[in-house]
């Protein structure tokens, strides 16, 4: 039922938009180091439980890496235990959804010069030991954009059926409109070189953004990839996306995907 | 005639209340001269009633009962208006969430500061400096540009 490759990484070649890719390029390092300069985005909307948990090991596994955590206006302690554990930390005055939030990282990536910017939910979902696997696909097969797949033959992730079916539901649709086979469209687990983070900065979806995000980077002639990651069981809290949110969600993003086609990325 | 003294007083009562919205300035530009127009044409329909205008025309266009008439030019004016409003209200909403996203990245605070300080976040972080720099600012980043450049060319400047 689901389509599912065998092999470690889908290459996707964007059909149209394609333009000369100027991201990866090296920049003239500062201080004679190579490294690329890394954000970690952490978008997180009450998220005090975990928030502590997820920036230490990103942390840990990314030592140089700035960790951006971006309050989403919650009501519990996010920012407060955020900064604690060391992240900058970003606190939205008002409540933006996901897009806003993630899309604010982006703008600080942007701001602040970064090489990379990476995406992992603030719910201890993703395990940012494999931030690795992203970054380094990144960085040597000159990507601009890496997703991380839970169902690329990695981990043992399991969802109920009926969430399945929405996924794969979407990765056809998203098959249909960008020409390319993507296994995990609903991963927020995720990482762009410049050129991403200088189109998310202008341009990103709103109420569910992962999926109209990988349409969008496509379409702007962006060259995605994904990779398989382990992924985890939430650690509390539910997802955002359950019960009537679900049907709304699908039928939102099933509208985005058919009538964004008439609509051309702003460049 | 009853109806005729009905509707007149009703867009009177209307044209009153716009002019009054617009004199307090709850109404502005656009949404001041598209109610002061409304309320101006209700009351023309009102005044010209006794003149059946209204029954010539739609049977021109061929509208059975003449009230119906005014029904779907209402209600085709209603839909058209809250189109546009709608648009408005996306079109406002992109812009808070810019504001609000500007506003967030303004007050970062850096893992050294304490929320309870009050002072205001610095960039502390040696050799990677933090915070606005004028190299970054991208020309597609025309939002960080239009708060920054008031600043230059402030009255307080000179």
């Amino acid at each position: 039922m689901h389509p599912l490759p065998t092999t470690e990484a889908l290459k996707t070649t964007p059909e149209r938009g394609a333009r000369p890719n100027l991201s990866m390029a090296p920049e003239p390092a500062e201080f004679g180091v190579p490294s690329p300069r890394i954000c970690v985005i952490v978008p997180a909307y009450n998220e005090g439980p975990s928030i502590t948990g997820v920036v230490r090991s990103v942390h840990a596994s990314l030592p140089d890496a700035r960790v951006l955590v971006v309050d989403d206006g919650s009501s519990d302690d996010t920012t407060e235990r955020a900064l604690a554990a060391g992240a900058t930390v970003i606190t939205l005055p008002i409540n933006l959804g996901i897009g806003g939030a993630v899309q604010t990282g982006y703008c600080y990536a942007l701001r602040n010069d970064f090489d990379v910017a990476m995406q992992v939910d603030g719910d201890g979902q993703h395990d940012p030991s494999e931030a690795s696997l992203l970054l380094d696909r990144l960085q040597h097969r000159s990507a601009d954009m890496v997703v991380g797949s839970r169902w690329l033959g990695r981990g043992d992730y399991a969802a109920p059926r009926s969430r399945r079916f929405g996924m794969h539901l979407l990765a056809r649709l998203v098959h249909w409109r960008t020409g390319s086979t993507f296994t995990d469209t609903t991963s927020g687990f995720r990482a762009v070189g410049r050129r991403g983070i200088e189109l998310f900065s202008r341009v990103y979806p709103t109420d569910f953004p992962e999926v109209e995000s990988l349409i969008i980077a496509s379409g702007c002639g962006l060259k995605v990839e994904e990779v398989g990651v382990r992924m985890c069981e939430r650690s509390h809290g539910r997802s955002s996306i359950a019960g009537m949110r679900s049907a709304y969600y699908m039928l939102r993003v099933t509208t985005v995907l058919v009538v964004d086609r008439l609509n051309r990325a702003p460049t | 005639m009853r109806s005729f003294g009905l509707s007149l007083t009703l867009s009177l009562g209307f044209l009153a209340l716009s002019v009054n919205a617009i004199r307090r300035r709850y109404l502005r530009d656009q949404a001041a001269i598209l109610w002061l127009a409304v309320s101006i044409v209700m009351v023309l329909l009102s005044v010209t009633l006794p003149l059946h205008l209204l029954d010539h025309f739609s049977r021109l266009v061929g509208v059975a009962v003449p009230s119906n008439l005014i029904l779907l030019l209402a209600v085709l004016f209603l839909i058209v208006l809250v189109f546009h409003l709608s648009i408005s209200v996306a079109r406002l909403a992109e812009k808070n969430t810019k504001l609000a996203q500007e506003i967030g990245i303004l007050k970062a605070h850096e893992p050294a500061d304490s929320l309870t300080s009050g002072a205001p976040s610095a960039t502390v972080d040696g050799a990677r400096p933090v915070g606005l720099r004028e190299t970054s600012l991208r020309s597609t980043d025309d939002a960080a540009r239009r708060i920054a450049e008031p600043v230059v060319g402030s009255p307080f400047s000179h």
